[in-house]
């Protein structure tokens, strides 16, 4: 009977480690971790933050190659922007698109993501492929087309055709998402509710709503995001002045209104993130679980 | 006394603030099968952690083989371990799994192949080489984690409650092999466990820890017929030992000159031998299976409330002045609840503790 | 999942029928609005942009059916080849910059002992961030005068360059750009896959001797393996289209330097008026991605079949 344990491993046992791997060991963990998470800071907060810092300078410090901080802060390009001829329209536009860019496909997701999950229904497979496959078409490509078609359907410079346009492509993440939230909750429960009498209406709103709400406040959040910051489709498909909405009024800051401020230009820009960092803040614990937890993709 | 294989002296850990380990003094001979058994939370975890290098000490030195190993990594030790989750690699083959140590210290290639072809064998993988973990069975998984401590060839092997996550039968099973394969190759093992039974059935030494500290070293038949504390006394054995509050006083039986008193006008007897005196507060144990059942008139009268039979056995719980009394017995028992019989208890069988320190009298 | 059981022994009565043909429709008729949207703007645009393609379009949007003529002029067309070739090196290279990152953010913010969530939550902001609006903002980080990398690099003593006005630094700056604003998302993806690895591999491999190094590559990678494949495939779809942050920044400028295939199409279509040739550089745009989903189908979902995984 031979034994496989001849005791190798006795003279295997080692020296202790050395000075070097003492430090190591000391303050390896903070060099590991603390360099790249000052990187990751630093890279993540200077463009917003040197925005931020720039708009509170008068203008002609921006030229200065030796300051970093405003050397007497003041808000005057701020007062400047909100009281710019246009701004309060486009802050409206913004904010009505985007409002509906959210409702009504958060609707239609839920509707949709409920049939997915709950139903076995013939050909189910092949519809959730059409509501998900458009997920791959880079949107700007679709500029072109779009222009076309609803140049010939005269919607050009409506509510409407932003209207249509976003909901059509906040629809499949949307379902997407929900589908996949939906489908995490227990079929025990539903079925419960069934014997207590709910039909698909109650049970909808009073048992898959109601778990799955992380579910559908990252869609929310994701939609209220494509709708607010979406530029290629507002470039593509209005043209006045009084219809844009925010991001396009700032791409258009540079050249046709001749701004040469660049305490007002970098205000305005603020100004047009700072409502939805402040809609993601609120909700942020939500959108990071969800995505970590490998829901959204 | 030959120096322990593996030797814990003074070792106390502290997690931040939080003493876990308040000074584990230990010596583990060589080859020798021990088990380290405790409730959760009790330090047995950490002990093992701390012994493979996965934990700092804070205060006291680890000794494998002679040599203070505090400060060497946990590959270097000669140590091996087979984790509660297996923590087999997902992506890597029976084969890769098993190799994997020994590719880390640059192995040859063929001294690596027969090494795996050894532990293979012994385990009866040798079928499943080319499968993945999540192609395996609960069993099979396990016993590639433990082919996979083999393939080092370590002087001492480490088990973290590897069978927890085994069902029951499986679970006796493993213990067996596991039981089997420390007799073929005689390597020193510690394995952590909160199973009792696990505990009894495999150890050559059993540590009870509870709270941080070590509270009594011995065989497994040793502890269960001589607890050194009421810790001990209550944590080993199922059904669990009786333990009642009671009273020591003089008696006027002249073969049984003490008694305890358990409850008013109840007396029970005690060993010869104990150290108590008449007056001292005890705690009086005594473990169902010591506990004969006789006729009502013939012992100490109790009232059945409970019978539950066990095919094998027979549970059962008894009324004693207010006290319940937990018996245990391997013959068919007619009781029935709410029938009065008697019972018998034999002094030597007894357990008494002090009821301030919990030691034993 | 109909609510009305089916009474078995009996055949169904005329009501059982109504209700039965009911549930039978519901789910279709939750399906279906959603798919008209769908399938009707986003479905009838690409077929759009494929007729486009074949077609010409004059200064008053009358279109001649013109066969394959688009696609050969703009295939011949050096300036779309160097767009092209200018894409696909921006992706190579916001590929290896973003996934870098996205690991070592994403293993940093694993291991970060305290305030976790709030280092988490930061590092998303990126993403809500507008591209037009991040642009902005990276011009005037980089503005050659009294922008802060050049600020930074006077204080070290260091050349500061003219960043938007020379080509090579102007294509770095927009790969910069573009990956401040992909990073995030990726590395929240590859922080959920390392949550998913059960911690006693770790130490499995410690005891076995893996060092930090072997033990990333060797286990920690692979693991991950999924995970990294959404990263990868979502970066290279984002990459390829990037538009909003390219024409704010730079406008395919200095020189063209950063004229990728979406702002060429920009360009011809809207600043041209050859909606045909921009309809063309659509179908590049739509035909890359779809070469990119079938490899990552191909790759991860087949490729784990063969290892006897379920997807």
């Amino acid at each position: 009977m031979a034994t496989l344990a001849s005791r190798r491993e006795i003279s295997a046992i080692g020296q202790p480690p050395s000075l070097l791997d003492e430090l190591l060991r000391r303050f390896g963990r903070v060099i590991l971790i603390g360099i790249p998470l000052a990187f990751l800071v630093i890279w993540t907060m200077v463009p917003i933050v040197w925005a931020l810092l720039a708009s509170l300078k008068d203008p002609l410090e921006i030229y200065e190659s030796t300051t970093f901080l405003p050397r007497d802060p003041s808000l005057r390009a701020y007062w400047i922007v909100l009281g710019m001829d246009g701004f309060g329209k486009w802050l409206f536009n913004s904010i009505l698109v985007t409002l509906v860019a959210t409702i009504v496909p958060l609707i239609l997701s839920i509707l949709a993501a409920y049939a997915f999950a709950k139903y076995l229904f013939p050909f189910r497979h092949v519809l959730l492929l059409m509501y998900l496959i458009p997920r791959i078409i880079p949107r700007v490509s679709l500029i072109v087309p779009l222009n076309d078609l609803m140049t010939d359907l005269g919607l050009i410079n409506t509510y409407w055709v932003l209207y249509i346009t976003y909901i059509a492509s906040a629809v499949p993440l949307a379902t997407w998402i929900l589908v996949g939230f939906f489908k995490a909750v227990p079929k025990e429960i539903e079925e419960s509710a069934t014997i207590d009498g709910a039909n698909m209406w109650n049970r909808l709103r009073y048992v898959i709503l109601p778990i799955a709400w992380p579910g559908v406040v990252t869609a929310a959040v994701l939609c209220i995001r494509e709708g607010w910051n979406e530029f290629a489709f507002v470039l593509a498909l209005v043209t006045e002045t009084g219809m844009r909405t925010l991001p396009y009024a700032l791409y258009m800051l540079r050249d046709s209104m001749g701004v040469q401020d660049y305490a007002v230009y970098n205000a305005f820009t603020i100004l047009t993130v700072l409502p939805l960092l402040v809609v993601y803040l609120l909700l942020e614990r939500r959108v990071v679980e969800s995505i970590v937890s490998g829901a959204v993709k | 006394m030959a120096e322990g294989y593996v030797e814990y002296r003074g070792l106390k850990k502290n997690f931040g603030a939080t003493p876990v380990l308040h000074g584990i003094d230990l010596k583990i001979d060589e080859g020798a099968f021990v088990v380290l058994v405790g409730p959760s939370g009790c330090g047995k975890s950490t002990l093992l952690r701390m012994t493979a290098g996965l934990e700092g000490i804070t205060d006291g030195d680890i000794k494998i083989a002679g040599q203070v190993v505090n400060r060497v990594h946990a590959s270097n030790r000669g140590i091996a371990m087979v984790f509660q989750s297996y923590a087999l690699y997902p992506h890597m083959s029976v084969n890769e799994n098993l190799g994997f140590s020994l590719k880390m210290r640059k192995t040859p290639l063929e001294r690596i192949a027969d090494a795996i072809k050894g532990a293979a064998g012994i385990l009866k993988l040798s079928p499943l080489l080319e499968r993945l973990p999540a192609q395996l069975s609960g069993g099979q998984r396990q016993r590639v984690a433990m082919g996979r401590a083999l393939v080092r060839e370590p002087a001492v092997f480490l088990f973290d409650e590897p069978l927890s996550n085994l069902d029951a039968k499986l679970r006796v099973e493993m213990r067996a092999e596991i039981k089997a394969l420390h007799q073929r190759l005689e390597t020193t093992t510690i394995y952590v466990t909160h199973d009792q039974i696990e505990a009894m059935t495999m150890a050559d030494t059993v540590v009870v820890m509870h709270d941080g500290r070590i509270e009594q070293v011995g065989a497994p038949l040793e502890i269960y017929d001589r607890p050194e504390n009421l810790f001990v006394a209550d944590f080993l054995g199922s059904p669990a030992m009786n333990l009642m509050d009671g009273k020591v006083v003089a008696t006027d039986f002249p073969d049984q000159p003490r008694a305890v008193e358990v409850a008013p006008g109840v007396l029970l007897p005690i060993p010869g031998g104990a150290e108590a005196e008449p007056g001292q507060d005890v705690v009086y144990g005594i473990r169902p299976e010591h506990v004969t059942l006789v006729a009502a008139d013939v012992g100490e009268p109790v009232t059945m409330t409970l019978v539950e039979p066990a095919g094998w056995e027979t549970h059962l719980h008894a009324d004693l002045a207010g006290l319940t009394l937990r018996i245990l017995s391997v013959e068919r028992v007619g009781a029935r609840p709410g029938d009065q019989v008697g019972i018998l208890i034999d002094p030597e069988r007894v357990h008494l503790f002090d009821r301030g320190t919990g030691r034993r009298l | 999942m109909s609510v009305s059981a089916a009474s078995g022994s009996t055949p169904p009565t005329t009501r059982e029928r109504i209700a039965d043909a009911g549930t039978f429709t519901v789910p279709y008729l939750l399906v279906i609005p959603g798919l008209v949207f769908v399938l009707g703007v986003l479905g009838y645009a690409v077929a759009g942009g494929f007729w486009l393609s074949l077609h010409e379009t004059d200064m008053f949007l009358m279109k001649t059916y013109v066969g394959l003529e688009n696609y050969i002029k703009v295939f011949n067309d050096p300036r779309f080849q160097a767009s092209l070739w200018r894409t696909i090196v921006f992706v190579i290279a916001s590929i290896a910059l973003g996934i870098t990152m996205s690991l070592m953010f994403a293993l940093t913010l694993y291991h970060v002992g305290f305030g976790k969530r709030l280092f988490r939550g930061m590092s998303l902001l990126p993403y809500f961030v507008s591209g037009i609006a991040a642009a902005v903002m990276f011009r005037f980080v980089f503005t050659t005068s009294g922008g802060f990398v050049n600020q930074v690099l006077g204080l070290l003593g260091l050349h500061q360059p003219s960043w938007l006005g020379d080509p090579v630094l102007a294509f770095i700056v927009a790969v910069l750009a573009n990956c401040w604003f992909m990073v995030p998302f990726a590395t929240l993806i590859l922080l959920g896959g390392l949550q998913t690895v059960d911690k006693d591999i770790y130490d499995a491999a410690t005891i076995d001797g893996a060092g930090p190094i072997q033990t990333f590559f060797k286990i920690t990678v692979p693991m991950i393996k999924p995970m990294l494949g959404v990263s990868l495939i979502w970066v290279s779809y984002i990459s390829f289209s990037t538009f909003d942050i390219i024409l704010a920044l730079t406008a395919g400028g200095p020189q063209r330097a950063t004229e990728v295939v979406s702002m060429y199409m920009y360009q011809l279509a809207f600043l041209q008026l050859d909606f045909g040739q921009g309809a063309v550089l659509m179908v590049v745009l739509l035909t890359f991605n779809t070469v990119l989903s079938l490899v990552y189908i191909y790759y991860f979902i087949l490729a784990d079949r063969r290892h006897g995984r379920e997807p």
